[in-house]
């Protein structure tokens, strides 16, 4: 039995949730207590120690991110649930947290449960949400958490060099440091990284733009990284790629 | 044959005064009065000689003697230029040429020491006229010359005048009668301003001495008639009248009017007679004779030989007055005229005597006339040779103010060329520049109502599916509504995605188009059937298209294609590949559009909510301005059913 309490700032929400997560998973969860502002939240928990947390992004003008700042989060596990804030979608995802999306769907919810009641001893999740509010509140500084067949790694995007896709995995090439490989499309990468001065020259290729030493036309255009790497350009992406790097 | 009839009058600064004899007794009562030996006296002795400097030159002589001496102890400058310059001009009037010179030469030093540059170009002019009468015209117009530069120098108008007849006369002399006629104009242009109307007189006689060189008689006779006229009002001079009426009755003569000629040489004869002009009066007896002479015999009512005779009589007057005074040129002539008569009057002897006399001394003028030629020719060359280095000068001058009016130019021109390029060189990157931030701000605009255009088709999908979700709510099917609900929001976070982006991959964006058509078809209870096809060479993750481009067309085939039809239906979306454009349909065998419909469908049914077709319509046209591309909708009426097909420029991300 896992107890769990959560913190949503709408009762309708709340409602729902609770009669999904009885129909789905009737007893094997036991739910404290639902609370609507991080403050009464915060008590509850530690006074209750629950094991698993269902977090709303948006509680009031505050942040579930405030919550979990303010609290030891080793021994607790947390389930975001979000209706569409951008920002927490991506910081959930440069995490590899999981999160739900309003309206939930049962599958989905089912499944995110299902997952915590069977990892329930996994060590070291804690680290992704660190990672997470991280990146929440040091914008400079953000770090990816990439999984890997051990665990996850986090690196800074800063590290970040260049990705190259290798049909449905992708290979992350980080400055002084080992290339990741991930079973995760180019695409995904590109969503995540486009914000943070990547730019995809290429349909195998992410580049962080700040690694660019030169651009040289020749040979249909290709350009070298620091590390003295020579990435090809797509003739498509030619004119975009000398907008945005005259823009930089 | 006649010989120039030489009249010639020097014209000088300073003309004699009328009445002089009195002013000259006065004077010499004054100075009878005044022997004290004082600038007064020296005064007064001036103006005595200059009294008697044309009449009575020894007297004249005298007095500047005196003046000079005087001038000199008195130390009083001035006055001894004058003393000179007078003393010269009585040498002068006695036909001491070279003494003339000599004493305007002292003259000049003075004059210019004191820097009277009036009195001193007058004292050059006076050396000028000396010269010419010497015959020496080099030295003659030497002189002139410098006169005239001094004249101008001080710009005094009346001597340069002066100056200027004088040189006419030189080249009269030289028988350069254009040049002559030249200087003559010219002075008679100055005098005339000057309002000198004596010298005017005098140039107009002079003018006219060419003109009956030249043989244009008529003007003579006008030219003198003037000068009459002109002495009459003014001067009042008798040798002046004499000399006009001698020219005009030889014009006359010239011209065979006898009558004219006669009347007026009779005139002047008698006033040169009374003036006691030897010279002038063998002049006038000449012609007189030579009318007597040579007259036609119808003229006369005389006899012939009473005629001659009378001509004889005239000429050998005129012969012996020209011994006494005369130059030899009238001598020469007057013995030539003497042996026609002669000759006429059947008297051959004498006829012959009068000619050898006329042939010595013609020989003696000949030579003269050769030498003169030799000066001519000489004055002429030097003239030349001035007006040539001073037409090199002149040429040299033109030149380079060409040269520098041309630098100017050429500056000028590559200023204004330069001027000019960098001003359409700037109007034209205005223009560009103003042409690229056109067709930015072009974009931009279209860009923005593309935005919108996307925008606007949220509102489609979520009044609809709203409509649904009440639907089965008033079913009371809620796992129904569940799942549609999920379905919705998941379909709406892909439209808003999707609608974020001008491109979105067709992969993304028939995802988006399957879960409508998943979402249309569970409401609908699963009426209509669908199937996406795309053409194996498509690949539909670098292919790039407008996002929710079909849905439109697709939500047109199941509401007003399929839904009114009673049995099921079947949509087909097919994405192929033509060349280098994209070819989307959309096709139902719902129960098609009826041919007076097709126009709802553009305008829409609902005239404040503009149909998705014609939503579409707009995005195709705006996306065509922007890309410069080809992209077109078009609307198939099937037999059954409906079909739509929009063409895209196929357009890849990679």
């Amino acid at each position: 039995m896992l107890n769990c309490i959560i913190v949503e700032d709408e009762q309708q929400s709340i409602d729902i949730l609770i009669g999904m997560l009885k129909e789905s998973f009737g007893t094997d969860l036991h739910i404290i207590a639902s609370y609507k502002t991080v403050e009464t939240a915060i008590i509850a928990i530690r006074e209750y120690k629950p094991e698993l947390l269902f977090l709303d992004v948006q509680i009031g003008n505050q942040t579930g991110f405030d919550l979990l700042k303010q609290l030891d989060t080793k021994d607790i596990k947390v389930i975001f649930i979000t209706a569409f804030e951008k920002y927490a979608i991506q910081a959930f995802r440069f995490s590899a947290i999981d999160y739900l999306l309003k309206p939930v769907s049962t599958a989905d919810l089912h499944r995110a449960v299902s997952k915590v009641l069977n990892l329930k001893y996994e060590s070291g999740s804690y680290k992704k949400i660190e990672t997470l509010l991280k990146n929440i509140y040091n914008k400079d500084r953000q770090k990816l958490c990439i999984p890997d067949i051990n665990g996850f790694n986090i690196v800074e995007i800063n590290d970040i060099i260049r990705c190259e896709s290798n049909i449905n995995y992708t290979t992350i090439y980080i400055n002084k440091s080992n290339p990741i490989t991930v079973a995760k499309s180019l695409k995904e990468f590109e969503k995540m990284l486009s914000d943070f001065n990547f730019f995809r020259v290429h349909n195998s290729h992410l580049v962080n733009l700040n690694y660019i030493k030169s651009y040289n036309k020749s040979r249909g255009g290709y350009v070298e990284l620091t590390n003295g790497e020579q990435i090809e350009i797509s003739i498509r992406r030619k004119d975009e790629f000398i907008k945005t790097i005259t823009r930089v | 044959m006649r010989y120039a009839v030489c009249l010639f009058c020097f014209i000088c600064a300073a003309l004699a005064c009328a009445g002089q004899a009195y002013i000259r007794d006065s004077l010499l009562r004054e100075l009878n009065n005044h022997p004290k030996r004082d600038t007064v006296r020296l005064n007064v002795l001036i103006a005595m000689a200059n009294a008697c400097r044309y009449d009575s030159a020894e007297l004249g002589i005298k007095l500047t003697d005196e003046a000079i001496q005087l001038a000199q102890k008195l130390n009083n400058m001035a006055n001894l230029g004058h003393a000179y310059h007078l003393r010269g001009v009585c040498h002068y009037t006695k036909g001491e040429f070279q003494t003339d010179i000599e004493f305007q030469k002292k003259a000049f030093a003075v004059y210019m020491k004191v820097g009277d540059s009036v009195k001193a170009a007058n004292a050059l002019n006076r050396m000028g006229t000396a010269y010419t009468s010497l015959a020496d015209y080099p030295q003659a117009l030497n002189y002139l010359q410098q006169a005239e530069k001094l004249a101008d120098e001080a710009n005094i108008k009346r001597i340069k005048a002066a100056v200027i007849c004088n040189t006419a006369l030189v080249y009269y002399f030289l028988s350069d009668y254009t040049k002559s006629l030249d200087y003559n104009q010219q002075g008679l242009m100055l005098f005339r301003e000057l309002g000198v109307t004596a010298s005017v007189a005098v140039i107009l006689n002079n003018i006219g001495d060419i003109y009956l060189k030249t043989g244009e008689y008529e003007k003579v006779i006008e030219l003198n008639r003037e000068a009459l006229q002109l002495n009459k009002i003014s001067v009042k001079s008798t040798k002046g009248d004499a000399n006009y009426y001698l020219a005009i009755g030889t014009a006359f003569r010239h011209l065979q009017r006898y009558d004219s000629a006669l009347a007026y040489l009779e005139r002047s004869l008698t006033m040169y007679r009374s003036l006691n002009a030897s010279n002038n009066v063998s002049l006038s007896l000449n012609e007189i004779a030579s009318i007597y002479a040579f007259a036609p015999d119808s003229f006369f009512n005389i006899p012939k030989k009473e005629r001659l005779n009378t001509a004889l009589f005239y000429q050998r007057e005129a012969l012996a007055l020209a011994k006494e005074a005369a130059t030899l040129d009238n001598l020469s002539n007057q013995w030539k005229t003497l042996s026609e008569i002669y000759e006429k009057a059947g008297n051959p002897d004498l006829a012959l005597l009068a000619y050898k006399s006329y042939f010595a001394i013609h020989d003696s003028i000949a030579g003269d006339k050769t030498r003169k030629e030799i000066t001519r020719k000489e004055v002429q060359a030097e003239a030349d040779k001035t007006a040539a280095v001073l037409k090199a000068q002149h040429i040299a001058e033109i030149k380079q103010q060409e040269t520098t009016r041309k630098a100017y130019l050429i500056g000028a021109g590559l200023i204004i060329v330069s001027s000019l390029l960098v001003f359409f060189l700037y109007l034209r990157r205005r223009n560009t520049k103003t042409k690229q931030v056109e067709a930015e701000l072009k974009a931009e605009i279209a860009d923005t109502q593309m935005k919108a255009l996307r925008s606007q088709m949220n509102p489609h999908f979520i009044y609809n599916s709203l409509n649904s979700i009440r639907y089965y709510n008033a079913q009371n099917n809620t796992k129904l509504t569940d799942e549609y609900l999920l379905r919705f929001s998941m379909l709406m976070r892909q439209v808003f995605e999707n609608s974020d982006h001008k491109k979105v991959s067709l992969a993304d964006d028939l995802n988006a188009l399957e879960l409508y058509m998943q979402i249309e078809a569970a409401r609908l209870d699963h009426k209509f059937d669908y199937e996406i096809n795309i053409d194996t060479e498509i690949d539909k993750e670098n292919t790039m298209i407008p996002p929710l481009l079909l849905q439109p067309f697709v939500e047109n085939s199941i509401w007003h294609g399929i839904s009114p039809k009673n049995e099921n239906g079947m949509i087909r979306v097919g994405i192929s590949r033509q060349s280098e454009m994209i070819r989307c349909t959309v096709e139902d065998d719902g129960v098609g559009i009826k041919k007076n419909n097709i126009e709802e469908c553009f305008e829409g049914r609902d005239k404040h909510r503009p149909s998705g077709f014609l939503i579409t319509q707009t995005r195709i046209n705006l996306m065509n301005k922007i890309q410069n591309s080809n992209a077109s909708l078009r609307l198939f009426p099937l037999n059954n059913g409906t079909r739509i097909e929009i063409t895209l420029p196929l357009e890849l991300n990679f």
